[in-house]
């Protein structure tokens, strides 16, 4: 994916001074990040301040950008990093959620289950089976729809690791929603 | 035909749609026959669909309005700091690399002239006649090499005399100057520096 014209203009705008042409910049992914680094950290406050340092280093850092790849997947990049930064830090990588572990199945029609917020946070609670590295490739893959190629660019690593890591992550996650949530598992 | 162990490796590829075409068709072909590996493939599918529906459903959180503004005036700061380019090099990429590059080139210069002015070193000129073979310095302290005379261990060349005449390698002539030539590949210019054996800076010409 290329970066699009009217990026590539504010781009030159703000590496020319003018630092207001940021802001319609990132707005359009500014969620997106919020979220994406919400998905890897499982911590709303965190995620806002490494969202917030991410869009920081990318202000700082955007005369680097190489105006021929996506603006969006390298925002991601670096919201990636951030992300794996903090979790490092914090030894949250080896951290589980354990708000599943009480909680029984969110209701008996699986249609309503998944419309209930509390059972979408769950589900997406699944991926807490999963590595740092297997949790990210499954983030930008399945929930961010990048492609293999440009999960592999994000994260820094091969097609094809990604693709070991994609395998494993799936298989987990179908497992850990059999265990939790039967009867949404089987329709 | 692929056998249920082949598929069941690459069904979670499938399940998501990253499998190349035609091993996309072998498994799916296995698939259509195979009720186990259907209800595999089925299995995934349905969980990965769930997840994608469940974070298509979350609506996610903005940066609120306190956390974008104090962005801005960190980058307001920061910009105040630096000037305002936002970044710490801009104009031609190739600067980048400038400091690295002259590093490099007192690195090797340094170097040379340390080589250079290493006492006792081994002759530089290389005796003639049948069967010599080039001596190759290695890393312990120089060694001079009699005809028929083997290295000692750690000593400094790894080869000798192999055959033919005797013909004694002449002894380390002292060196009194070292020259070091910069040759510019783009100007041509040539610059000379000279130092004699106590590193003593004697002059330089182009």
């Amino acid at each position: 994916m290329r970066m699009k014209d009217e990026e590539r203009i504010l781009v030159e705008r703000v590496l020319a001074g003018r630092h207001d042409a940021f802001e319609p910049l990132v707005l359009p992914y500014r969620r997106a990040l919020v979220t994406l680094a919400y998905r890897l950290l499982r911590d709303w406050e965190e995620a806002g301040d490494a969202a917030q340092e991410a869009l920081f280093k990318a202000y700082r850092h955007l005369a680097r950008f190489d105006t021929g790849r996506s603006f969006r997947n390298w925002l991601f990049q670096i919201a990636v990093n951030e992300a794996r930064d903090r979790a490092r830090r914090r030894g949250r990588e080896t951290a589980s959620l354990p708000e599943l572990a009480g909680r029984g199945p969110a209701g008996d029609d699986p249609e309503s289950g998944l419309r209930s917020a509390e059972t979408r946070s769950d589900l997406l609670a699944c991926l807490d089976a999963l590595s740092p590295h297997e949790r990210e490739v499954f983030v930008l893959r399945d929930l961010q729809e990048m492609n293999i190629r440009d999960t592999a660019r994000t994260l820094g690593c091969s097609s094809v690791s990604v693709r070991v890591a994609l395998s494993s992550a799936r298989r987990k996650v179908r497992d850990r929603i059999r265990e939790r949530f039967p009867h949404l598992e089987t329709e | 035909m692929m056998t249920c162990r082949a598929a069941r490796t690459v069904l979670p590829l499938l399940a998501g749609g990253d499998l190349p075409p035609r091993k996309a068709r072998r498994a799916e072909r296995h698939c259509a026959s195979c009720p186990g590996c259907r209800a595999e493939l089925a299995g995934l599918r349905r969980a990965r669909e769930m997840m994608r529906a469940a974070s298509a459903g979350d609506p996610g959180r903005d940066l609120g309005p306190a956390a974008w503004g104090l962005l801005m005036d960190r980058i307001a700061r920061d910009r105040a700091e630096r000037g305002p380019a936002p970044a710490s090099v801009r104009g031609l990429p190739a600067l980048r690399w400038a400091p690295a590059a002259a590093a490099l080139v007192v690195a090797i210069a340094g170097g040379l002239l340390v080589q250079g002015l290493r006492p006792n070193r081994p002759p530089l000129s290389i005796p003639e006649g049948p069967g010599f073979e080039a001596p190759l310095p290695v890393a312990a302290a120089p060694q001079i090499l009699m005809p028929g005379q083997a290295p000692a261990a750690g000593g400094s060349y790894a080869r000798a005399f192999t055959a033919g005449a005797p013909r004694p390698v002449a002894p380390p002539a002292p060196q009194d100057t070292i020259v070091v030539t910069f040759v510019s590949q783009e100007t041509g210019l040539t610059v000379n520096w000279t130092f004699n054996k106590n590193f003593e800076w004697k002059g330089g010409t182009k």
